[in-house]
């Protein structure tokens, strides 16, 4: 009886434990100011739909290993794509455009038409 | 499944009930290994009142949506047979602040604090049995079952809600005095939580270490 209790209760605890999300409060949240962020928020409709947690950078090492550091806002860390379709995660109206990194070099991110 | 549950309830509760008969005792009920209880001298000891009340301090861990940090409760015991006490507790966690919420690219909220984050308040009940037949001298295990209501609060997310968790744990009791004990055990949780902000139905789980002072009521 208590074998057969404990392990009914593993198996209900087990269900919490999946995975959620390829963004967080650091990067790529939805967000409408800094408090919905860890860091600050990029939330200019048009350039990130949505709103864009993001972090300040000074190169690719402060930035998490699918995102670069590019010129824009101070320097941020944003996603780094190929195509369009590498952008479609982050919603409508994202795309894979041309930036500067932080050196000067030519990358491409995802960012808002 | 009715008579599965009651099958099952008789199985949990059947050794203990027996026990309480009028007329009873360890002696009579248990078999061969009660013996011991005789010459440990343990069991004059435990043949204290039928109800007790006791404090526990300790830590639970949470996470994602279930608090954890410094856990204090206090809890009533009222004895249903030599080995079977009803347990009723109110219990608070204490954790850090700090946002862990934010929202997906779906506009979906997630949570995830760590194990220390969070407040919660609990009222909850259950059995609590001493395992008897694995006494030593004053030490006497026990394990225990229960079910509890939670309000759960993590203020800087403004995430908060009711969690129903099932409980179950135990520990190992040393009573030190006909009036009083100590014991230490350990806790799991986990059930569903009913929180705002879009989270909706959530699991619920927590795990903690308690250290209680029990005190017998003449």
């Amino acid at each position: 009886m208590w074998a057969t209790l404990l392990v009914t209760f593993v198996i209900v605890a087990s269900v919490g434990c999946g995975a959620s999300s390829n963004v967080d409060r650091e990067i790529g949240a939805r967000c409408d100011n800094s408090d919905d962020c860890n860091e600050r928020c990029l939330a200019d409709p048009v350039d990130y739909p949505g709103g864009f947690c993001s972090v300040f950078c000074e190169s690719d090492g402060d930035c998490s290993s699918d995102t670069l550091c590019v010129a824009l806002e101070g320097g941020a860390c944003l996603f780094g794509c190929a195509t369009n379709t590498d952008c479609e995660f982050l919603g409508q109206g994202w795309l894979c455009v041309a930036a500067a990194d932080i050196g000067g070099s030519q990358v491409m991110i995802c960012r808002g038409s | 499944m009715p008579r599965q549950l009651v099958i099952a309830l008789a199985l949990l509760f059947a050794p203990g009930v027996a026990l309480a008969q009028p007329g009873g005792s360890i002696e009579e009920t248990t078999g061969d290994g009660d013996d011991e209880l005789d010459a440990s001298g343990g069991d004059e000891l435990d043949a204290a009142a039928g109800q007790e009340i006791g404090g526990a301090l300790g830590f639970e861990a949470g996470g994602r949506v279930s608090p954890g940090g410094l856990q204090l409760t206090g809890y009533h015991m009222f004895r249903l047979s030599d080995v079977d006490w009803l347990e009723s507790s109110v219990a608070f966690t204490v954790g850090g602040a700090g946002g862990a919420c934010f929202r997906d690219r779906q506009d979906v909220v997630i949570c995830d604090h760590g194990l220390v984050n969070g407040l919660a308040g609990e009222v909850a009940i259950g059995i609590r049995r001493f395992l008897a037949d694995y006494r030593q001298d004053r030490f006497i295990p026990f394990a225990r079952v229960g079910v509890g209501a939670r309000f759960v609060n993590f203020s800087t997310d403004e995430v908060r809600g009711v969690a129903i968790p099932a409980i179950i744990g135990g520990g190992v009791r040393a009573r030190l005095t006909h009036q009083f004990a100590l014991s230490a055990g350990a806790t799991a949780r986990a059930g569903i939580a009913f929180m705002n902000k879009g989270l909706g139905a959530q699991p619920h789980f927590t795990f903690s270490i308690q250290f209680a002072a029990e005190f017998a009521l003449e």
